[in-house]
């Protein structure tokens, strides 16, 4: 067993293993995205910059005054 | 945004705050999502009227987003000022008294998901628009990408019924999410410098 399974056998506090498939199913989301504009021929260095810099300007405007 | 979705589900009848309360988040992302396309056309148009004028060069604006991304981070640490390309005015609150909470809160979202429109605090906003600029050879990309930005500046507002913010009072609400702040201004930070460096090195390696 490994990763985030060995994590919960191993009695690790349930938000780590919160975090393990917060961040699992972050990536996976991320990978779908970037699948979109690498697929219609835009490089995926400059797809996956773009898309982290979409979502980020999304999450930060929860913090504007 | 946190208050004006708060404000439109709490002056509803108890009875109803659940069900109104449901349509409301659902047409705010749905009014993310719109604001994003249309702010995407907006940006694919005037992308793809440069690729006809002068083609692609998208390792151009690639190297052009890096260095606007290094100028705000220099801002960021103080260094110098820059204009704020994003205009002032927020997204007006009497538009809450003045529709239907559903129409409302979907034109709300909707005017939140043109990004630029409104007032904006994101330094990444000003690199991203410069490389979205450049995939005028990919309009619908550009689109997307703004449909993401769109969707998920809405999205946010998932974190109302999540946290239960409804039932919070607005001081309630900025306390939690105070702490935050120093985090959020480390993190745009190592962003812009992850995202201008990695561009830099995508045109260095596109050159070679």
């Amino acid at each position: 067993m490994s990763g985030l399974g060995s994590a919960r056998a191993q009695g690790a506090p349930a938000s780590l293993h919160q975090l393990g498939m917060w961040l699992a199913y972050s990536s996976l989301g991320f990978i779908i995205l970037l699948a979109v504009p690498a697929a219609i021929g835009l490089p995926a260095a400059v797809a996956a910059v773009a898309i982290l810099l979409a979502i980020w300007i999304g999450i930060e405007s929860l913090f504007s005054p | 945004m946190i208050h004006t979705i708060r404000w439109m589900v709490m002056r509803e009848p108890e009875a109803d705050q659940y069900r109104i309360g449901a349509q409301i988040l659902f047409l705010f992302l749905l009014g993310g999502l719109t604001g994003g396309a249309v702010a995407g056309g907006m940006v694919a148009f005037v992308g793809y009227l440069l690729f006809l004028l002068v083609g692609s060069h998208l390792v151009g604006f690639a190297l052009a987003s890096s260095l606007v991304g290094v100028a705000y981070i220099g801002q960021q640490l103080g260094w110098w000022r820059l204009p704020r390309l994003s205009l002032s005015h927020q997204v007006p609150e009497a538009w809450r008294n003045i529709f239907a909470p559903k129409t409302a809160s979907f034109l709300y979202s909707g005017a939140l998901g043109l990004t630029f429109f409104t007032r904006i605090s994101s330094y990444a906003l000003y690199p991203f628009l410069v490389l979205l600029l450049g995939l005028g050879r990919w309009p619908w990309a550009a689109i997307l990408l703004f449909v993401i930005a769109g969707f998920t500046r809405s999205a946010t507002a998932l974190l109302v019924p999540v946290k239960r913010w409804a039932y919070s009072s607005a001081t309630v609400v900025t306390d939690e999410l105070e702490p935050f702040s120093s985090i959020i201004i480390v993190t745009r930070t190592l962003l812009c410098v992850a995202a201008s460096a990695s561009l830099l090195v995508w045109v260095f390696l596109s050159m070679m």
